[in-house]
Formats: structure tokens, C-alpha cells, sequence
């Protein structure tokens, strides 16, 4: 069985953003960039079914600028077994451009499971791996917390309001990932030179950006007032109630 | 006339109240653009359930409902759908932020080639289209984006759009089929896992109580889920606590949980910490109450209790329960 991981390099979500003077980008410097935690977590559901099946064999792609090699080199560590990096310098936001760079990737191998994270924590799109299974007549489970392999059949958990979802489907098939139950693995020292060693299978991608958009501006959102102390224990309380219920009319 | 589609849920029958946040903005969308109003509801839906759907300026709605589609199915959906965009040719469609809306706008989107933007918190109309802000990494930044050629498709954040009703009017209706097109073996819906007790999610309540490492035991959370109960609110979780297995991750409010905007989030034992707080810091009013006063969380809540939740907990399910 070949598994297909497409995982996104981002700024770690305790990353604080600062926007360029140009109103229109964030400063790069002092960013410590990571694998999308989502994406990780498919990561990791993969590595598992690997864990108990050592012919299955996973490819991690990953689109972006030359640093997007460190996570590449980070997924080996955790077991991968090969690493594609489809470079750029470019950014891009435009999902269908996306879409396509990674299709014309996972074309050329016969993927039976492909994982994306369901969205990255930077742009929060939460578009590609339902538009790729749409462009390749692949069916996507989106959004799933959990899912096993039974009979040659993927089920799948869907998380959903209030309720799970239990799919059952055939292969091939592109689930995108939740956060999951398994604990994340972190690859030991030795495991981490050993993948240094290992080579990235880097292309070169052309990207055709049609997204008809413009991006006017970028700007931070506005910033709360710091609140009251009511007081400094359960003899506060009547107030609270008295204040969200008068007040507010909250409760 | 070109039109606005806006595609709504249902649940039990009736549209979801997430629905109306959709409508309210569709309607001022449609007089400010001169488009014609026109609603989609895909799913069991009665219409004599509903009176008050009449009430945001709706010109026609097409309702896809038979026995068949009691439950989401992408593909079904998806292709009941396209039928009628083809037909219709919309210059702007409207989903919801709903779990459907995430898995449909994007097939929907990909299919009729146009662009998609996720999780609007704002829609401006423009000389000469649109200008529309979602919130990008976890709401840590603003992006204003500016689509000066439609069509384009939009789904709009929970919680982000005011409900603004009018004078009730006169709906045509109109009922649509609802097929699959593509005979392919698709994922089928086995199960459908309830909780036990129905709960609220949090990214659908009006109220949250959450908590976390400060509960220090899982069995501690029994305190939350009382509370949570009086206020018919949510119960709402830090990732340590998710982290730690004490609560499932559907409860998880942060950055790699959900984000939520609440008109009231009260945060029991939890420090605040950025990727939290980006999860949170939209709802209308945040109290906290944390034994460290020192608390980042204290810092952007607007009322808060420095003090022991042991006995905060008790002393406010008494205090409501007696009215």
C-alpha cells in the first residue's frame, strides 16, 4: 500500500506575528516554522498503519521555499520513506493553483491513501484535499478524527457537530485530518541525522496563480480591553451573576 | 437579474439557526447589489415549520428534500447543488462555516472553477466587487481580500454576522431534485456516533463554560458540566486537558481545536495562553476566574475572579439555581 502525506510548512502557533510596514506581509525574521500540527497528525495515523505493516510505504510532499526541507527531513525521521519537495519561492494562497501543483505530483505514483491535515494553521483555508479529490474524481473524507483500515476498506470518523460521522469507503481515497487521539512521535537524535543523510526528491513547480483576488491589506485585530477584577473570592459571585445577568442580559 | 445563492442547513426539519446569520447577510447583499434573493435548503426541511424564514427578504427557495438525504452526503449534496448553480448562474454563493459548509464549498467550488473564500467575518461591496476579511492564523491577523471579478463563493464564520430581520414577505418555493449525476462507489455513511446525552458543541453555543489544568482531575469536570448545564452552555476544554485525556477533543477551544465566538465564554483554571486565547478572544464577554492573578488570561477577559474555582464552581451553580 503507498501513503501519500501532503504536509505544509507554518509558522508554531506560539509564533506572535508581526505585518511588514508594506501592510501586506509578516516579518519572516525570528519566525520558527513547523509541520501544520493537522498535517502532523496525518503523519502520524500513517506511520501507525506503517508500524503494524512494515511493506506499506509512505511519501511525504510538501510545497514551499528551500526551508520546507527541514520538516521534509523531520516526517523521514518519524518514518517516512521518501520525501518530495515541490519548490518555490513563491507564496501562494490561491487553493486551486495549490490543488493542481499536487495533483500533477501524486499522479505519478499509484497512492491508495492520500492525508492531508483539514486546514493549516496559517492560512486557515480548509480547501485542498476536498478540491483534489473533487479534480481527481478521488472520493475525501474530510475532517476525521480517527480511521482504520478493514477488509481492504478505509473506515473513517468524521467529526461533525455534537456527533461523529462513521464512513466507510474504497480505495483510493483522500481523507483529511483532525487532531487526533495518538500521542504525536518525536524522532530520537540518531533517527534525525540518520534522515539527514536521506535523500529529498526536490522539483522545481511552475505556479500559475489565478486567483482573481488582491490583497489589500493585512492588519491585527482589534485588541480587547483589559476587564475588572470583581473581587478575590466566591464572595464575588452574587456581583458576577448580578453584572452578566443586569447588565449584559448573558444569562 | 443576476442573483445570490445562499445555501442553508437544516436540522429536525427546521433550518439551523446558523442559517439566519446567512440570510440577514445575504439580504443586504441583494438590496445594496440589486440581485435576486434566492435561498437553497438542502436536507429534511418543513416549510410550514418555519415562519420566520420569511423574514429576510427571500425572493424564492428551492428546497431539496426528499427521505433520501435525512443525512449529509457530500456527493449528493454536491451534485444537487451544481445542477441548480448551473442553472442559476449566481455572481456570489453563500455557505455556512458548519461542518457541511467546510466539506461542500470547496467540492462546489473546484467543480464550477471559481474562488472560494473560507471563514468571512466581514463582506463589503465595492465599486467593483468585493472586499471581504477573514481572520488568518487562528484570528492572530486580519487579511482584507479584494474580488474585483465574480462569480465567487464565500463561506461565512459562525458567530461573525449580526441577525438582522425585516417585514415578512411573500416566498415562491420551489422544489428541486436531488441525485447523485456520477455513478462511482462512494464512502457510505455506516454510523452515526451519539453522545450519550445530546450535547452542545461549542462552536454552535450561545454560552461556554470551559476549563482547564486548574480543574487538576478529570472527575472535576463534573463541576463544569453542572454549570454548563444551568446555562444550557457548552462545556469547553484547554488542550492540556485534551492533551491529557480528560476531555474529548470535540471540546477543544484553541488553535489546532475549534474556534469559537460565544456571547459569553467563562474560563475555569485556564492561563490563557496565545494559542488558546486565539481560540476564544472573539466572544462578546470573557470571564475568568484563575487562582493566579498574575494569568495572561486576566489580561484581555472583561470580568474576572481571582480566587479558588473549588469554590467559585459550587458557590455560582447555588447562587443561579436560586434564582
Amino acid at each position: 500500500m503507498n501513503i501519500a502525506v501532503c504536509i505544509k510548512q507554518v509558522p508554531d502557533t506560539a509564533s506572535q506575528l508581526k505585518i511588514s510596514e508594506d501592510n501586506k506581509t509578516i516579518e519572516d525574521n525570528g519566525i520558527k516554522y513547523g509541520i501544520n500540527p493537522f498535517d502532523e497528525y496525518a503523519l502520524e495515523e500513517a506511520l501507525r498503519l506503517k508500524d503494524k505493516d512494515n511493506t506499506i510505504n509512505i511519501t511525504v510532499i510538501s510545497l514551499g521555499p528551500e526551508r520546507v526541507k527541514q520538516s521534509l527531513t523531520k516526517a523521514l525521521a518519524m518514518g517516512a520513506d521518501e520525501a518530495i519537495h515541490l519548490q518555490t519561492d513563491n507564496s501562494i494562497n490561491d487553493c486551486m493553483a495549490i490543488a493542481n501543483i499536487i495533483t500533477n505530483e501524486i499522479k505519478k505514483k499509484q497512492y491508495d491513501l492520500i492525508l492531508f491535515g483539514k486546514k493549516s494553521v496559517d492560512q486557515d483555508n480548509n480547501q485542498v484535499g476536498m478540491i483534489i479529490g473533487e479534480i481527481n474524481g478521488i472520493p475525501c473524507i474530510s475532517n476525521c478524527s480517527e480511521f482504520v483500515i478493514e477488509d481492504n476498506k478505509i473506515v473513517a470518523n468524521r467529526e461533525v457537530e455534537g456527533s461523529v460521522e462513521v464512513f466507510e469507503g474504497e480505495f483510493p481515497v483522500i481523507i483529511t485530518h483532525e487532531k487526533g487521539k495518538n500521542e504525536l512521535r518525536y524522532p530520537s537524535l540518531k533517527d534525525l541525522m540518520a534522515a539527514k543523510k536521506k535523500s529529498i526528491n526536490t522539483i522545481d513547480v511552475d505556479v500559475n496563480d489565478n486567483n482573481n483576488s488582491e490583497l489589500i491589506r493585512l492588519e491585527y485585530p482589534k485588541k480587547r480591553e483589559e476587564g475588572i477584577i470583581i473581587g478575590e473570592d466566591k464572595s464575588a459571585v452574587p456581583e458576577l451573576i448580578r453584572i452578566l445577568r443586569e447588565e449584559r442580559k448573558l444569562i | 437579474m443576476s442573483c445570490i445563492l445562499t445555501v442553508i442547513e437544516s436540522k429536525n426539519k427546521e433550518i439551523k439557526n446558523s442559517a439566519l446569520e446567512l440570510l440577514s447577510e445575504a439580504r443586504k447583499i441583494s438590496s445594496k447589489k440589486n440581485l435576486d434573493n434566492k435561498v437553497i435548503i438542502i436536507g429534511e426541511y418543513e416549510k410550514n415549520n418555519s415562519t420566520q424564514i420569511n423574514e429576510f427578504g427571500i425572493n424564492s427557495l428551492l428546497i431539496g428534500s426528499t427521505d433520501k438525504i435525512s443525512k449529509y452526503s457530500p456527493e449528493l449534496y454536491r451534485d444537487s447543488l451544481l445542477h441548480t448553480i448551473n442553472e442559476l448562474k449566481p455572481e456570489i454563493i453563500l455557505f455556512s462555516g458548519s461542518s457541511i459548509g467546510k466539506d461542500l464549498a470547496p467540492r462546489i467550488a473546484a467543480n464550477i472553477g471559481y474562488n472560494l473564500v473560507t471563514e468571512c467575518i466581514d463582506i463589503s461591496i465595492v465599486e467593483d466587487g468585493y472586499e471581504i476579511k477573514r481572520p488568518i492564523f487562528a484570528g492572530k491577523i486580519i487579511q482584507t481580500l479584494r474580488f474585483s471579478k465574480t462569480p465567487i463563493v464565500v463561506s461565512l464564520k459562525s458567530n461573525s454576522f449580526a441577525i438582522e430581520k425585516i417585514e415578512a414577505n411573500e416566498i415562491s418555493i420551489k422544489q428541486i431534485d436531488v441525485n447523485i449525476s456520477k455513478d462511482k462507489k462512494l464512502p457510505i455513511l455506516r454510523e452515526i456516533i451519539q453522545p450519550q446525552k445530546e450535547v452542545l458543541d461549542v462552536s454552535e453555543a450561545s454560552t461556554i463554560v470551559s476549563g482547564g489544568r486548574g480543574m487538576k482531575e478529570p472527575e472535576n469536570f463534573k463541576l463544569i458540566e453542572e454549570l454548563a448545564e444551568i446555562l444550557n452552555a457548552a462545556v469547553g476544554a484547554s488542550r492540556a486537558v485534551v492533551d491529557a485525556g480528560w476531555r474529548p477533543h470535540s471540546e477543544q477551544v484553541g488553535q489546532t481545536g475549534k474556534i469559537v465566538s460565544p456571547n459569553l465564554y467563562i474560563a475555569f483554571g485556564i492561563s490563557g495562553a496565545i494559542q488558546h486565547q486565539v481560540g476564544m478572544i472573539n466572544s462578546k464577554c470573557i470571564v475568568a476566574v484563575n487562582k493566579d492573578k498574575n494569568a495572561p488570561i486576566f489580561k484581555f477577559a472583561d470580568y474576572g475572579i481571582v480566587g479558588d474555582l473549588f469554590e467559585i464552581i459550587p458557590e455560582l451553580i447555588t447562587k443561579l439555581k436560586n434564582k
